[in-house]
């Protein structure tokens, strides 16, 4: 294991969320709000910090970043960002403890959005927007981050983007890796920009409206609202917010044939149909289900149920309304899609919709080799067909998935939080979603959950957003053998 | 710029690596997924899954905006149907690894008309002829030829004994009263560009560039028996002895020694003057009957890597003089070296390199690697544009980098730094690994 390269890479990446420190400084000096001196603070800190762990370590060797030492890289840089981006959450007095600081911030860069504050409408407007910003850093999180490190780390690079993206990966859209980063970035931004002119066209002030599409393209959730979205109380808005909610949940790389003008890759591509499937099938069944119980007319019920489908489904976490006041088939729909969560290489989180479109298939063939013993049959995606060898990743992939919500339910259970909360913030943490049910519903926020509740936590929101296997691995007494 | 490989064997992952790090898109085409993996992982390129004679893995390649196709398989077949479909995407320059001789000599197949390849490479050829310009300087480590021969650069190791050992570059010139230059010394692990204070050492190899007919005149300077070999023993009579025993026996003497029988009998109906020898490599009694003593040089090129080092360090203890052996796996190399084996070849890097050589813009005409790849030699021409035009060596040298040899029409200057530039010359330039691309700013 390479200590210098390491601590290298977490010092690049320190530099690299400090220059997006200075924009709320910006913002606080813009609004005149009192926290411009703290954030200011803050921004030196994780400067100074960044580049004298970078100077310091400078001298490695060039040494390739090998297996090991990307997981440990990738792994500790998210621990570390979030450590730093919770000093202007501490500084500026808004939270307490660093327990809450710490959650807030890790809840910020998974793109989680669960929140302990609860009052968020008083926070002072320039650490508000650092804590929207965090997401939108995170939503993009490896591929900005990428961008910026790639060329000084050489060929080690692709390890990194393997330890974060693992099995079916992200196409490669350029055959260089900045290339790719270069382009996925400019449709993220171009998307937030678009998202955030949409919501000023309809009665969003420019402060707002810059929230919360970064919270929205980075399926992150935090609002600057109490009532999160439902706060505005208008139907254009909640619709132009769950139309973004679902292009932040697709795949980063159909944009890219799109903006080329290849519109046709979107409908050979199986994942997108069987997402569009998906989100059509569950605000359907609550739709139907809501109308003439909760809502008296259709059009009332398909408004709240896609928006809180496809808040939930994409891992956003927005909400209209108190979805626990919903029918128990509704909520148990809307805590099911969690797990699906968005596209593979889109900003959502969850299980992500092609690993349960390939399970799906791969038990239809259990199926089918049953009656037919001698039959060889492959499983095919958009005509390729898929290795067992990652077939077999994505069995594991679940059931790691499913396994650490388990275990983490029965953490939370022994900190003494009631049984659906435990569950269910599990799940919404390690799915990255948010809201839960319980003592954490959309209505509520994470702040009566016990401070050990809420390591657990910070943990499934890590281990979600490096999906798994990154986290997990470092837990292996195998890992650290020489 | 953008490079199409075609073939992921040991020959594309080596261009594809060095190609990935000089910032060029590379994209990498192969039909076994298994190779495709191991690339993606270790470089920064994009990689197709298909045939390479394939329109649509060529279309999703992107083959439209090419500029260099490079048909790299162990297929020659394939290799023509893909530089042939690079023709239809206009991709500008196709370089092919053709191996069969019927197709290789077969100029038409390969003119501007038919197949477009430009050059094709042929890797026994090449490796034949890396080992033929060995044989010329018996005790050189490295022999490379720039403008058809006209300069050569050679590589050797400084005896413990000479002379020159402990003197500074400086005071060497004015000594010898002749114009004379080290391009690369390489000390243990380092790698150096000399300057006139730097002092040579016994067991420094050195690279200095001569004119030709001067090499061993230059060599001699060093106490460096500088003969070409004169007594020649091959191992192994497949197409690489075939074609070294063909280029050799004109100069020297050759044996050849190849287990077998059919191809003995096609060797000595093919060559004029060789010693056929039916027999193994290994028997120790066989090469001791055949004087291997008295040999200058020992070859071994079978296409068995254990055959090859084993009979080479056997050789060696029955007291030739001078071993080269081929190997192909490229994780034997280094050990092959610290068995005591001098020139260990390997004919992927060598076809990887000699490909490497022509995947160049403008007016750098080749790139050669040398010193474990960590040093190269630059061949540029000096266009109508270049600032280098009317200045002085001293004023024109890049930083980290020597101009070793300046080729003006037919004339090869060694040059001193008062030597001025002027256009249409052709420079040969010392240069390391990482200083290449200031090497290249200057020169456009």
């Amino acid at each position: 294991m390479n200590i210098r390269v390491i601590l290298n890479v977490i010092g690049i990446a320190l530099i690299f969320i400090s220059f997006f420190m200075i924009f709320p400084v910006i913002i606080s000096l813009i609004y005149k709000q009192s926290d411009t001196i703290t954030l200011a603070i803050s921004f030196f800190i994780t400067l100074i910090s960044g580049s004298m762990l970078f100077l310091l370590t400078r001298k490695h060797k060039r040494e390739e970043i090998r297996h090991r030492d990307a997981f440990i890289i990738v792994t500790l840089t998210w621990i570390m960002m979030s450590l730093f981006a919770s000093i202007p959450f501490m500084l500026s007095g808004t939270f307490h403890s660093f327990t809450d600081a710490y959650f807030e911030s890790m809840a910020g860069f998974t793109t989680t959005g669960a929140s302990v504050l609860k009052d968020v409408e008083v926070v002072p407007k320039g650490v508000m927007f650092w804590r929207c910003m965090t997401q939108w850093i995170g939503g993009m999180g490896i591929i900005v981050f990428a961008l910026a490190i790639l060329p000084m780390l050489g060929t080690g690079g692709m390890q990194l983007f393997k330890a974060e993206v693992p099995e079916v990966s992200v196409d490669k859209l350029r055959p260089r890796f900045i290339d790719t980063a270069k382009a996925l970035w400019f449709i993220y931004f171009t998307l937030t920009s678009i998202n955030a002119v949409l919501l000023m066209a309809f009665g969003m002030d420019f402060y707002d409206a810059i929230c919360h599409a970064f919270t929205t393209m980075a399926t992150g959730g935090f609002s600057t609202k109490n009532a999160s979205i439902g706060h505005y109380k208008s139907q254009s808005i909640e619709y132009i917010t769950s139309t973004f909610m679902l292009l932040a949940g697709v795949n980063y790389s159909l944009y890219f044939y799109v903006f080329k003008g290849k519109i046709s890759r979107l409908w050979k591509s199986s994942e997108f149909k069987f997402y569009l499937a998906i989100t059509a099938i569950a605000t359907m069944l609550i739709t139907i289900n809501m109308w003439k119980t909760s809502f008296d007319s259709f059009a009332d019920s398909l408004r709240y149920s896609l928006f809180q489908v496809a808040s939930l489904m994409t891992t956003t976490g927005y909400s209209t309304t108190d979805y626990e006041k919903w029918s128990p088939f509704a909520q148990i729909i809307l805590v099911l899609i969690m797990f699906f969560g968005g596209m593979i290489g889109s900003t959502g989180g969850g299980i992500k919709q092609v690993r349960i479109l390939l399970m799906l298939k791969q038990g239809y063939r259990e199926m089918y080799q049953l009656i037919h013993p001698r039959a060889i049959t492959t499983v095919k995606l958009d005509d390729k067909f898929i290795d067992r060898e990652i077939l077999g990743s994505i069995w594991g992939f679940v059931f790691l998935f499913l396994g650490v919500c388990v275990i983490a339910t029965i953490g939370m259970a022994a900190v003494g939080t009631d049984i659906i909360t435990s569950a269910a913030t599990v799940i919404s943490a390690t799915c990255n979603v948010g809201p839960a049910l319980g003592e954490a519903g959309p209505s509520e926020n994470y702040s009566s959950i016990p401070g050990a509740g809420k390591w657990i936590l910070i943990f499934c929101m890590l281990t979600g957003r490096l999906e798994v296997y990154t986290v997990l691995i470092l837990l292996i007494p195998h890992f650290w053998k020489k | 710029m953008r490079v199409i490989i075609v073939g992921a064997g040991e020959v594309g992952y080596q261009i594809a690596k060095f190609l990935s790090l000089e910032a060029i898109d590379v994209v990498v085409i192969d039909k076994d997924r298994s190779k495709l993996k191991r690339i993606i992982e270790e470089m920064d390129v994009a990689v197709i899954e298909g045939e390479g004679g394939d329109p649509s893995a060529l279309k999703e390649a992107e083959a439209d905006r090419a500029d260099i196709l490079l048909a790299v398989t162990d297929r020659d077949e394939t290799n023509m149907i893909a530089c042939l479909l690079a023709k239809v995407f206009n991709i500008p320059r196709k370089i092919a690894r053709i191996r069969n001789p019927e197709y290789f000599k077969n100029e038409k197949l390969l003119s501007k008309e038919n197949l477009d390849i430009n050059p094709a490479i042929n890797p026994e050829l090449e490796l034949a002829k890396a080992i033929v310009r060995l044989l010329e300087v018996p005790l050189a480590t490295d022999v490379e030829d720039f403008e058809a021969g006209l300069v050569k650069v050679i590589g050797f190791k400084v005896p413990e004994k000479t002379p020159l050992i402990g003197k500074s570059l400086k005071d060497l010139g004015a000594s010898l009263n002749k114009n004379f230059l080290i391009g690369i010394i390489e000390r243990e692990d380092r790698t150096i560009i000399p300057s006139g204070k730097d002092v040579i050492k016994g067991g420094d190899i050195i690279y200095i560039p001569v004119k030709k007919g001067e090499v061993e005149n230059t060599v001699a300077l060093f106490g460096v028996p500088a003969k070409p070999a004169k007594k020649i023993m091959l191992l192994g009579g497949g197409r690489i002895g075939y074609y070294i025993a063909s280029t050799a026996e004109l100069r020297a003497d050759v044996k050849i020694i190849e287990k077998d029988e059919e191809r003995c009998e096609f060797l000595s109906r093919n060559l004029k003057k060789s010693l056929v020898l039916h027999g193994d490599g290994a028997d120790k009694k066989l090469l001791i009957e055949e004087n291997i003593g008295d040999m200058d040089v020992f070859i071994t090129v079978s296409n068995n890597d254990e055959l090859n080092i084993m009979s080479s360090i056997l050789a060696k203890k029955l007291g030739v003089q001078k071993t080269i052996a081929i190997v192909n796996k490229t994780d034997y190399i280094p050990l092959a070296h610290s068995l005591g084996l001098q020139a260990v070849l390997s004919p992927r890097l060598i076809t990887a390199s000699t490909i490497l050589r022509y995947v160049r813009r403008g007016d750098i005409l080749s790139l050669t690697a040398i010193a474990d790849d960590k040093a190269e030699i630059i061949e540029a021409r000096i266009g109508n544009t270049s600032q280098l035009i009317g200045k002085t060596l001293k004023e024109a040298q890049p930083k980290a980098s020597i101009i070793g040899a300046i080729i003006r029409d037919e004339e090869v200057i060694i040059p001193s730094g008062s030597d001025k530039i002027i256009k249409g010359d052709k420079l040969i330039i010392f240069t390391l690994r990482e200083s290449i691309k200031e090497v290249e700013k200057i020169l456009t």
